[in-house]
């Protein structure tokens, strides 16, 4: 067992390498960087040569665009990197870690809660669709997850806030708290709770998103199981029908379920860019969608290399979590 | 009424299936969803009076009565007419060999038994299958409610099928799969006394270490080992009949002959009915009391092991028995029947057999033959030995003339499994004969 996670690592720092190496060329490649933007207006107007923009760029690494000044960008951002230092944002106009480290949280947050919510409505719901295959209640269901998984997710959020903010206002349009009150600096249950009340249409928006994909996901999983011999065998036996799909069919489809779905847990922390940036949260998806607007390059890369973690360590704890709930799946390497 | 309806649809559709207009798809898959509902209801209803599902064997020797069974898939391309009006019994304590090429409703026939045709695409649409239960009620399984069917599933009949390495559910230890059927079935036990059995049925059947197999997954078995495992399963709650439904074809050669002396040496223990499914003729004579043979979802002939292997009658029922290897044919081509199955979706409305019959006759496309009777048990469903066409001297089939003069029961069962010995029927009736008159004289 040791000895297969020490291979698989082995194997995500290869990926992760060839990711890093791809992200930052493509990063070097973007036609304006930030400096091209901030530099624009004086450039316009004549307060600033060109030949000075030339000189901040080379001052900031970013002036050889040929292949091998990218290579040797490259790695001096890479050194840097592997000890941890991820440079420094020019918009945020502070470490790249640090900025990471303090928006992810409340990003976190949503997508944790909308996670479980996801988790408990659709799993539910797939397995009564499949037992009770064909069924009104099957094909209504099916229709309504096709329905919210199809939206794009801003026209779902702007749908949402048109009719439950603006129309009925129940709940606040924008922002993580109010801006017109003042809360004292520090915990307090009031702010805590201004803050969940804005929060409840992200969460809404990126759960309903999600449900309709698990669903579909739980409903064909458990059809199969449902259609497999051992539930035929179970049914033989005489025992009731909620064992069989609660005990024997359910035990089974929670195979994949169980995979999937602690393959997504690091991607919690990766921010939902499109819904952030619609309710204007301030977590980690909109702060990095304002950074590559901005052709901030050191965030771009930071950020980008942190999302090719979570997903690499995604794929890491679905394969573990297979040892773990399949009696089958032995590792004999 | 569901009758009617599925006719309906045949009668409506071209001739050719292979082309089918998106509409008339939709229509009938529209009409079958509608029939579904109505026979899904029928079956969830609770709390109904067992009156309503009770009935009267005709003979209180047999255990189940199958009579007029219609079993129905209502799929997208039109009704599938899985089971087509099978009657036969299973007397107490017989073993009972139901044979037929694959496809013609075995399985079918005998998940009808137990209710788990699978629904809703599958219903029984007509006929009923009449079950004396150990207290000595008589219930049509057909009228069931799926509530009152799970006291009967298990404990009064079991099942074995054919396919050990997916029969056992993967994710839970073989004790625990025994345990749970038992504990239906003796509630009062306690843990300790469930494994107890269990291991001890695992013994029974066989199996080597029964303590380390009870901590066993499914798939750290091999497949004779899991057959045993479903052996014991079936068996743990002493049914009163067992259906084992192809239990060796996916068994290698070897393991095969073990499976069927462990399924003899169940039958003498349990003393009750088995009704075996196979499509091995040799299985069926090592085995059976009774044989019934089965084609496109009908019954075309029934007799005892004795009638069926000594006096064949329905050409089908030859033409199966010409296709199975023996020693006395070893260096001649295999014989296998011309042509097809017909589709049970489209099936003619005169004999099934008629395009693969090597002595049909003009009369043989006119209507379906009933069943002809030879003796009280042995019954063939051909034109060829109805009295009204006695004296037009038709041509009749017979098994070769070596095979024809012995075939008797007793010789017939200690034919090795996987083929037809007819060297060995024939001395060992020659010797029976001999021990006859010997006794005689005496
Ligand atoms: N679940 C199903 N859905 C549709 N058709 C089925 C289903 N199960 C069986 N059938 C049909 O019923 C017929 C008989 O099948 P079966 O009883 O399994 O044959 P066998 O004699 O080989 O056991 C087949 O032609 C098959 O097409
Ligand atoms: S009825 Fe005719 S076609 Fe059918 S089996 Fe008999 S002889 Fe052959
Ligand atoms: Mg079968």
């Amino acid at each position: 067992m040791g000895k297969y996670i020490a291979k698989r690592i082995g194997l995500a720092v290869i990926i992760l390498i060839g990711v890093s190496l791809l992200i930052y060329m493509l990063s070097m490649l973007m036609p304006a960087d930030y400096i091209d933007n901030q530099t624009a207006a004086a450039v316009q107007n004549g307060s600033m040569t060109l030949e000075d923009v030339m000189r901040l760029k080379e001052l900031y690494g970013l002036a050889d665009k040929s292949f091998v000044g990218i290579l040797k960008g490259y790695f001096t951002w890479m050194t840097s990197a592997l000890s941890g230092d991820l440079g420094f944002s020019f918009l945020y106009g502070r470490p790249v870690t640090s900025v990471i480290g303090k928006y992810v949280w409340i990003s976190f947050t949503i997508s944790l809660i909308a996670y479980l919510l996801q988790i408990a409505i659709s799993i539910p719901m797939g397995i009564k669709a499949a037992v009770y295959q064909y069924s009104g209640y099957d094909y209504s269901v099916s229709v309504f997850a096709m329905a919210a998984t199809s939206l794009p997710s801003f026209f779902l959020a702007a749908l949402l806030m048109n009719v439950l903010s603006i129309q009925l206002g129940w709940f606040p349009l924008q922002g993580l708290t109010t801006a017109t009150r003042i809360f004292p600096a520090g915990f307090t249950f009031a702010k805590l709770v201004d803050m969940a009340w804005h929060l409840v249409l992200p969460i809404m928006t990126l759960t309903l998103l999600s449900i309709g994909g698990l669903m579909r996901y739980t409903r064909t999983n458990m059809l199969e199981v449902l259609n497999s011999d051992y539930i035929r065998t179970a049914r033989a036996k005489g025992l009731s029908e909620s064992v069989v799909i609660n005990k024997h069919a359910f035990r089974n489809t929670l195979i994949p379920l169980v995979t999937t779905l602690s393959g997504l847990l690091p991607g919690l922390f990766s921010g939902a860019m499109i819904t952030e940036t619609v309710f204007a949260i301030p977590g980690i998806g909109y702060m990095a969608l304002r950074a590559t607007q901005q052709g901030d390059i050191p965030f771009v890369m930071g950020y980008n290399m942190f999302l090719a973690i979570l997903t690499v360590t995604g794929m890491l704890i679905s394969d573990l979590m297979y040892v773990v709930v399949d009696p089958r799946v032995k590792i004999t390497k | 009424m569901a009758k009617d309806k599925s006719k309906k649809v045949d009668k409506n559709k071209s001739t050719d299936v292979d082309y089918m207009s998106i509409k008339e798809e939709r229509r009938i898959s529209r009409e079958n969803r509608k029939v579904m509902k109505q026979f899904e209801a029928v079956k969830n209803r609770k709390n109904v009076d067992e009156s309503e599902y009770l009935a009267v064997m005709k003979d209180p020797n047999n255990v189940v009565e199958f009579d007029n069974l219609h079993t129905y898939f209502f799929t997208d391309v039109g009704v599938t007419k899985a089971v087509n009006g099978v009657s036969f019994n299973i007397p107490a304590g017989k073993i009972v060999g139901v044979v037929g090429e694959s496809g013609c409703g075995k399985s079918v026939t005998s998940l009808s038994l137990m209710q788990l045709v699978q629904g809703p695409v599958g219903q029984i649409v007509e006929g009923s299958i009449r079950y004396t239960s150990s207290e000595g009620k008589t219930y049509d399984i057909a009228k069931m409610p799926r509530e009152d069917m799970r006291q009967i599933r298990g404990r009064e009949i079991a099942m074995i099928f054919q396919e050990p390495m997916t029969s056992l559910n993967p994710v839970f230890r073989i004790g625990e799969q025994l345990d749970e059927a038992l504990a239906l079935y003796k509630p009062e036990y306690s843990n300790e006394e469930l494994k107890n059995r269990s291991i001890e049925m695992l013994e029974m059947v066989g199996i080597a270490d029964p303590d380390k197999i009870y901590r066993n997954y499914p798939h750290e078995l091999s497949g004779g080992m899991r057959q045993r495992v479903m052996i014991a399963m079936a068996l743990i709650c002493d049914p009163r009949l067992i259906i084992a439904d192809e239990p060796t074809t996916a068994l290698d050669v070897t393991i095969q002959a073990q499976i069927l002396d462990l399924l003899r040496s169940v039958k003498d223990k349990i003393n009750g009915s088995i009704m075996l499914i196979t499509h091995d003729l040799g299985v069926i004579a090592e085995m059976a009391d009774y044989v019934v043979v089965m084609y496109a979802g009908k019954v075309i002939e029934t007799g005892t092991i004795r009638e069926i292997f000594k006096s064949p009658k329905h050409p089908y029922t030859i033409g199966l028995m010409r296709s199975k290897p023996s020693l006395s044919t070893m260096n001649e081509r295999l014989y296998s029947i011309p042509g097809q199955v017909p589709s049970p979706v489209n099936l003619p409305d005169y004999c099934y057999f008629c395009n693969r019959c090597d002595f049909s006759f003009d009369h043989c496309e006119a209507e379906y033959p009933e069943m002809t009777e030879f003796s009280p048990t042995h019954k063939a469903a051909c034109f060829l030995y109805e009295e009204r066409f006695a004296d037009r001297h038709l041509d009749l089939p017979a098994l070769s003339k070596a095979i024809s003069s012995g075939a008797e029961a007793e010789a017939a069962r200690s034919i090795p499994s996987g083929f037809v010995d007819l060297q060995a029927i024939l001395a060992a009736e020659s010797a029976a004969s001999a021990v006859a008159s010997e006794s005689e004289e005496a």
